[in-house]
Parts: C-alpha cells; structure tokens; sequence
C-alpha cells in the first residue's frame, strides 16, 4: 500500500485506465502462473508494475464482490448479500440484479466528472445502467438485446458474434466442448474489446472475464492433482488468455494505465456442507405439513439458511413465520448458533469446517445493515455451505473441483516497478484507487481508502 | 452514442426502501426478469454451482 501510494503521489494525470477484471484469478496463482511459464505476458507485466494480494468480502461471491468493488462500499450500503437473496415476508427468493445496488457506482461517479467509460461484462451490471459511455452487462443478462447500453450497441455486438456467458452445464461430462466454449467466448468477448477501444471515446475502460472462474470451479482440483488431459486443458486456457492479455497491453494507447483485478482466490473444495440440515437436525428449522422448502417452514421455525452460510433467524415481525422475539431472544438465539456452528466439525475427520461466524453488524455498517443475513459463517478453507433442505446428512463429497476463498485476490497496478510490499488491501480500496489516479476525488461515503 | 439513448428496461437506478428492515406486509420486489428469462438465470446459477 505504501508503494501504491507514493506511485500515485508521483503520478501525472493520465489520459485514459484500462480495468481488466480476472474473475477468480488468484494472486497466488497468477504469480505461479507467471513464473512457470504457462503465463509469461503475464510475468513480464509483472515485473513492470505492483502485484499485491488482496482480501475479498463475505459471503465471498462474485456478484457480492463485484458490487463492493464498483461502489467502494461494504455490503451494508451497497445492500447485495449474494447470488440469491430473499424477501422475508411473504417468503420469496430473488436474484439481485442491478437495479439492487444502493451505491453509485465507480462508472456513475466517472461519468458525473465528465469521464467517458467503457464497461464490459462485469457481474450485476444487468439490467444496464445509463452511463457517459456504454456498457454491456454480465451473466445475469438473459440475452443479449437487453444487456447493452445504449441499446443500439447490441446489434453492433451480434455482429461480431459477442456471448454473453458460456454453457457450463456439460463442464465435466464433455471437457474438450467445454474448453472450446470457454476458449470462443473469451475470443469474442478481447475481438469486442479490442474493436470498441478503437470506435468509441472512453476514458475508462473495462474488460471483465469469467472464463478463469469457471475454468476453476470445474477443474481447480484436476489441475492440482495434475490429471491426464484435465490439467492440461486448464493449462491451455490460461496460456491463451496470457496471449490476449499481451495483445491488450500492447493496444492500450500510450500513457494509458492498465489496472487488474481479481475478486477472490480460489481452493480445492474438500466438500459441500448442508447448514440447513444441521438446523433442521438441531431444532431450530422446523418445516409445516406439505413440501419441505423454506417458504413452508413451522410457526416454531427459528433459523434457517441461505447459501452460501447466510444464517437468518426467523425474527417476529420480519419473518413470514417469525417466531423469535426482537431483543433478548434473538440475541440470546444469535450467540448460542455463533458459539454452536463456530465449533463445527467434519463428522468423519474432525476437520474444523468452519472458520468464524460473523454477526452482521460485525462485518457490516450502513443503511443496507437491515437487509443483511443475522449471521454470516465464514467457512474453512475447503468446505463449501450449501443451502439444500431435504438431504441425507451434513456433508457431501463437492460436485465441483474449486470454490472461492476470501484472502488471495489479486489487485495489480502497471507502470511502477516495485517489490512486492506486504499489504492489508481489500476489493473495496480498488475504486478509490481508480479514482485517484484519474484525479478524481473519492466520494465521502466510500468504505474504501483513498490512498492519494 | 448519445447518452440519451435507453435500453426498453428499467434502468435500475436506486430507489429508496425502509431501513427498519421489518416491512413485514410489503410484497417481493417484482423481478427485472419474465419467468422465462428466471429459469434461463437461475439454469445458469445452477450449473456454476451456486444456487
């Protein structure tokens, strides 16, 4: 951070940032990638600039990470908990989009300073929002007429062939389709890039990939175990997106900084855990007549969970069925799971399976704080929390080879040649960042360090 | 482009809600998303493994 911040004392102002967001790129990955060869743009890049790890958010999900990274704010102002949320009474489910987010944004905040931006792809940017500039929104756009800003852009975007998302619901059963989807959609997602750099104005653009994510969750574990053909095909797509990556670098106009950014580290999962299991076999998720779901839970019901670890107490007065008094009982209900579920073990190993527990107010502040989930289980290293109701037992073996870890993103900034300094850098720190290199000032309410 | 040119959706720019957090009569938010497009989304949350 030290580095960074005399870098940015030093700075001029620049003309244009590049933002090329690495969906679940590790910072311990990249710096192994990079030294092994398999990325060696990469490398070379590194040695041209700062390469520091970065911690995440809770619960580490990309669209909650996402939108700490854009608006520079913890979760309890931006109000995005997850990839599902729920309406507590009448009890619903939904998917935050971006009409969701509370906070204005780092491109709103641009724009307002007479910056013109250039968003592409990055998570919970659906439904577009109106910007000096354009936007194509992420993989929560259903297609790809209504993901563009200003609308006009789409047909440009079918033209080039551009997809919103690859199909990864063949990931492990047919690996070579898989990797070829992976390895067209990141083609077509740099052609776009690299053909709107040249046509539009911008001042601030971003490339967003989620390629490495799902590449991870699929084939993380493969790749560690070093499996015939698996750790291969993981290989092959990073080496093809340190080639775009050194094509991008050398199209970025001169004087332009290049930032780069994870969201999160990634680990092998060690398994899936089933919470909801745990607190329907603990008596505290109870379900009435009929089907076992969350919508049907018991007037007597007290907690139930949402993934991944989000524990909500079944509250009076907030709850369909709330059944826990505000005050006393819910503390008292709170600190008893906090003290319960903190000494989870693997019923097998004994693993620890979970790290802490977080009481909301704990991790979060601001107007959102009432949106948020009770507590907040942040996991071991490994051990992935699922939400299913109507399973056999508390764990499972994990379907999928990688899941996300809190510590171990990466944040990189280019053009300053340092060594690597130890830093307590979070997601939420990176739009300040951003804005002070573009020598604009950081908006009071922002979470994040303003580090010029 | 002209930054007056809009997308047929809402543009999602935030709204205001009660903060006491115990809007316990108020129903869902309704969905940016038709349910067709839901399925398509939650098909995709699915297959990633988050949902």
């Amino acid at each position: 951070v030290g580095i960074i911040k005399r870098f940015l004392g030093r700075a001029q102002p620049r003309n244009k940032l590049f933002v090329l967001s690495l969906d679940g790129v590790s910072h311990s990955f990249a710096r192994l990638a990079a030294s092994q060869g398999i990325m060696p743009n990469l490398g070379r890049m590194f040695n041209q600039g700062v390469l520091v790890p970065m911690g995440s958010v809770l619960p580490t999900v990309s669209t909650v990470a996402w939108a700490s990274y854009m608006t520079g704010v913890n979760p309890g102002k931006h109000g995005i908990y997850g990839l599902v949320d729920r309406h507590p009474n009448p009890f619903a489910t939904l998917i935050p989009t971006s009409a969701d987010i509370k906070a204005p944004t780092l491109w709103e905040i641009l724009g307002r300073a007479g910056k013109k931006v250039g968003v592409i792809n990055v998570p919970l940017t659906f439904p577009p929002r109106k910007v000096n500039g354009f936007m194509v929104s992420g993989f929560l756009s259903p297609d790809l007429a209504q993901a563009t800003y200003p609308v006009e852009l789409a047909p440009r975007l079918m033209e080039m062939d551009y997809r919103i998302e690859v199909d990864t619901s063949q990931a492990l059963s047919e690996p070579d389709f898989f990797l070829a989807e992976l390895s067209d959609t990141m083609a077509r997602r740099f052609k776009v890039c690299f053909q709107l750099m040249g046509e539009e104005d911008w001042d601030f653009y971003q490339l967003h990939l989620t390629g490495p994510d799902r590449i991870n969750h699929f084939y993380w574990a493969a790749w560690e175990d070093g499996q015939e053909g698996a750790a291969q095909r993981f290989e092959q797509f990073y080496r093809q997106l340190d080639s775009y990556i050194g094509e991008l670098n050398e199209q970025l106009p001169p004087g332009c900084t290049l930032v780069m950014v994870s969201d999160h580290g990634f680990t092998r999962t060690q398994g899936e855990v089933y919470i909801n299991h745990w607190l329907e076999q603990n008596g505290y998720l109870m379900f009435g007549r009929g089907k076992k779901e969350l919508k049907n839970q018991h007037p007597d019901s007290k907690a139930y969970s949402i993934a991944p670890g989000r524990i909500y107490i079944n509250l009076e007065g907030r709850e369909q069925t709330g059944s826990v008094a505000q005050g006393r009982p819910y503390d008292d209900l709170r600190e008893e799971l906090v003290h319960r579920l903190g000494g989870l073990l693997h019923p097998e190993t004994g693993q620890p399976l979970v790290q802490k527990v977080h009481r909301r107010e704990e991790i979060y502040s601001g107007p959102q704080l009432s949106k948020a989930p009770d507590l907040v289980i942040e996991p071991a290293q490994g051990f992935d929390f699922k939400a299913n109701v109507g399973v056999s037992g508390l764990m499972a073996s994990p379907e999928i080879g990688g899941m996300h870890t809190y510590d171990d993103a990466m944040f990189y900034l280019g053009g300053v040649k340092a060594e690597l300094p130890e830093s307590g850098l979070n997601l939420r720190d990176v739009a300040p960042i951003i804005l002070s290199l573009m020598k604009i000032a950081t908006p009071p309410s922002m979470d994040g360090r303003s580090l010029a | 482009m002209s930054p007056d040119q809009t997308s047929p959706r809402p543009q999602g720019q935030p709204q205001d809600e009660p903060q006491d957090g115990l809007d316990s009569q108020a129903q869902p938010p309704v969905s940016v998303y038709t349910p067709e497009e839901e399925k398509i989304i939650k098909k995709r949350l699915a297959d990633l493994g988050y949902i």
